[in-house]
């Protein structure tokens, strides 16, 4: 469960929204899918920032919480005096409330359930790193250079791909000259640069979303920085001391186990797993949390059903969450015709005729349903629903 | 707001004038080979009607279709073998409307439409012309032409007997009007 509220935030009057694990949002230009696609993703992030610290990190001093969010996606204009963003998860509820400038946080009871997910935003420009060379130079929002981070990443590691998407085309990486090659169907290669508009916004999205929902298992553990390795610490105290300290010296025998270069005690044998095991899930990534803008992005329709296809297999070995936001009725009638697991359809809409504030309206399964079954075309019919 | 999904108008205009006769929402579908899409897979072999306009290229659904009845502007249709009709508006649902406006001596201009053929098209093609309440003020004022008339009563029978419809009984409803003696409309 996954529960976001946004109220005048940018063109966003008001969402309520319950998120699934696929989730597909559709609306008209500027009408706020790209601001409740990045509230989401922030606040995902801001999640799993409160869970590895166990603490609220800052986000509660002033209005900490949407300056860095603002700051990060460049969006301060769409702050309002009553903006009010408010998530929940089984983990933690948090809200803030920009008329008091206040930030409140609370645990839930799944609090100790929490698996660390890779938090991703792809965004809709992302053939930029295709298009041109020099991109990790160019002067970006903090989302923008993020994403070329992690792409840089993704293709140094993944570097090579074969018949991506079943269309005939291999991708590699050239760490020594720091290129992106394809070589195309006839056995032409060329620079990614080179290639047609289609392989530019469509090679970042697979290579990048390949590598997170599947390559980054492979990866051998990182490094980790000083402040990571004392956030770990405080996060393996914080685990023990709410969990397992007042039970550790009860019974005959008193096992000890080291995490971290740090002696822990247990009465016994199945709380020393439990512990270790809850710890692992909140240091090593279990999931990804995807947050995609127009996958169809100069993709020919077969090749917009494909990728879908090819991305909910992906997701399913990890229980990735996916949120996507589309202005192709190939893509949305492709999710609803796949009815994956958790599928969530919405659209954004105005609150009045000639209002330039949206809301947003989230369809029941029920309604999904009806949809499809009647061939309703959402992209001209959206006001059936309102 | 009533839905009902197997009625299937093509334009804006279209389905703007069958949401205010019937007060429910339609499947607008954004061109008419969408509409015979639906009506071939959707619906396939279950009942549906499709709203086109006629001034377009020949259809082949339409080959497929015996002629129930027909007004000035609009054919009743059925399809040959399914529980299917389709009525075409000729020659498309502009002049439709304008001509329903100069018979019913309503001026355009009063609900801010133009009264010329190019500015009226200009305007229905217009996205947000299927919600336009400027179109809804019009129609109100055109209710009771004989065309619209038949075209209400036609999609109301329709909607309540779907399967059950009966072909004798579609053609009463086009000459019930033409016996009312209202104005503008040649009925075949």
């Amino acid at each position: 469960m996954r529960h976001l509220v946004i109220r005048n935030f940018g063109p966003i009057v008001s969402a309520d929204l319950l998120l699934g694990q696929v989730n597909v949002l559709i609306g008209m230009q500027s009408s706020g899918k790209s601001c409740i696609l990045k509230t989401a993703c922030y606040c995902a992030w801001v999640e799993k920032r409160i869970e590895l610290s166990q603490r609220i990190n800052g986000f509660g001093t002033g209005s900490a919480f949407i300056d860095r969010m603002t700051d990060y996606y460049q969006m301060a204009g769409y702050v309002q005096p009553d903006t009010y963003i408010e998530y929940e998860t089984n983990h933690l509820h948090f809200s803030y409330n920009h008329s008091s400038k206040s930030f409140a946080m609370k645990w839930n009871s799944g609090h100790w359930n929490y698996r660390k997910a890779k938090v991703s935003y792809v965004p809709a420009d992302r053939n930029l790193v295709a298009a041109i060379p020099q991109w990790s130079s160019l002067s970006m929002d903090g989302n923008m250079i993020e994403f070329m981070s992690d792409w840089d990443k993704a293709r140094k590691f993944v570097k090579h791909e074969d018949d991506f998407l079943g269309l005939g085309l291999s991708y590699s990486y050239d760490s020594q000259s720091n290129s992106d090659n394809v070589r195309l169907e006839n056995g032409i290669p060329l620079k990614l640069r080179e290639s047609s508009s289609g392989i530019q916004s469509l090679l970042p999205m697979y290579v990048h979303l390949d590598y997170l929902t599947q390559r980054q298992y492979e990866e051998d553990g990182a490094k980790i920085s000083y402040e990571q390795r004392d956030e770990r610490k405080n996060l393996l105290s914080t685990i023990y001391a709410n969990l397992y300290k007042k039970n550790a010296t009860q019974g005959n025998e008193v096992q000890y186990v080291t995490v971290e270069g740090i002696d822990y005690a247990f009465s016994e044998d199945k709380h020393a797993k439990r512990f270790q095991s809850t710890y692992r899930r909140y240091v090593n990534v279990d999931h990804s949390e995807i947050f995609l803008e127009e996958p169809e992005d100069n993709l020919f329709p077969t090749t917009q059903c494909q990728f879908v296809n090819w991305i909910l297999d992906k997701i399913a070995s990890h229980n990735d969450m996916l949120f996507v936001a589309t202005h192709s009725p190939y893509v949305l009638n492709q999710f609803i015709k796949m009815a994956p697991k958790g599928l969530s359809v919405m659209f954004t809409h105005r609150v009045a005729k000639d209002c330039r504030a949206f809301t947003v309206r989230q369809l029941s399964e029920e309604e999904v349903h009806e949809v499809y079954d009647n061939g309703v075309d959402m992209f001209f019919n959206f006001e059936m629903y309102v | 707001m009533r839905k009902i999904f197997n009625l299937l108008p093509e334009c804006f205009v279209d389905t703007n004038l069958i949401e205010y006769l019937l007060d429910a929402a339609v499947n607008h579908q954004h061109c008419c080979s969408k509409v015979v899409g639906a009506l071939n897979s959707t619906f396939a072999e279950g009942f549906a009607v499709g709203i086109i306009d006629k001034d377009k290229v020949e259809l082949g659904y339409i080959r497929e279709c015996d002629e129930i009845a027909k007004t000035a502007h609009l054919t009743l249709m059925k399809h040959k073998t399914r529980p299917q009709y389709l009525i075409t508006i000729q020659p498309a649902v502009d002049r439709f409307v304008l001509d329903c406006a100069i018979t019913q001596d309503v001026d355009t201009n009063a609900f801010g439409i133009p009264s010329d053929l190019k500015g009226f098209t200009k305007l229905s093609k217009s996205v947000t012309s299927n919600t336009d309440s400027r179109f809804k003020h019009l129609f109100a004022a055109i209710k009771d032409h004989a065309e619209i008339v038949a075209l209400k009563q036609t999609l109301t029978y329709l909607n309540t007997t779907q399967y059950e419809a009966d072909v004798k009984e579609l053609r009463l409803l086009f000459r019930q009007q033409a016996a009312a003696g209202a104005t503008g409309a040649a009925f075949g």
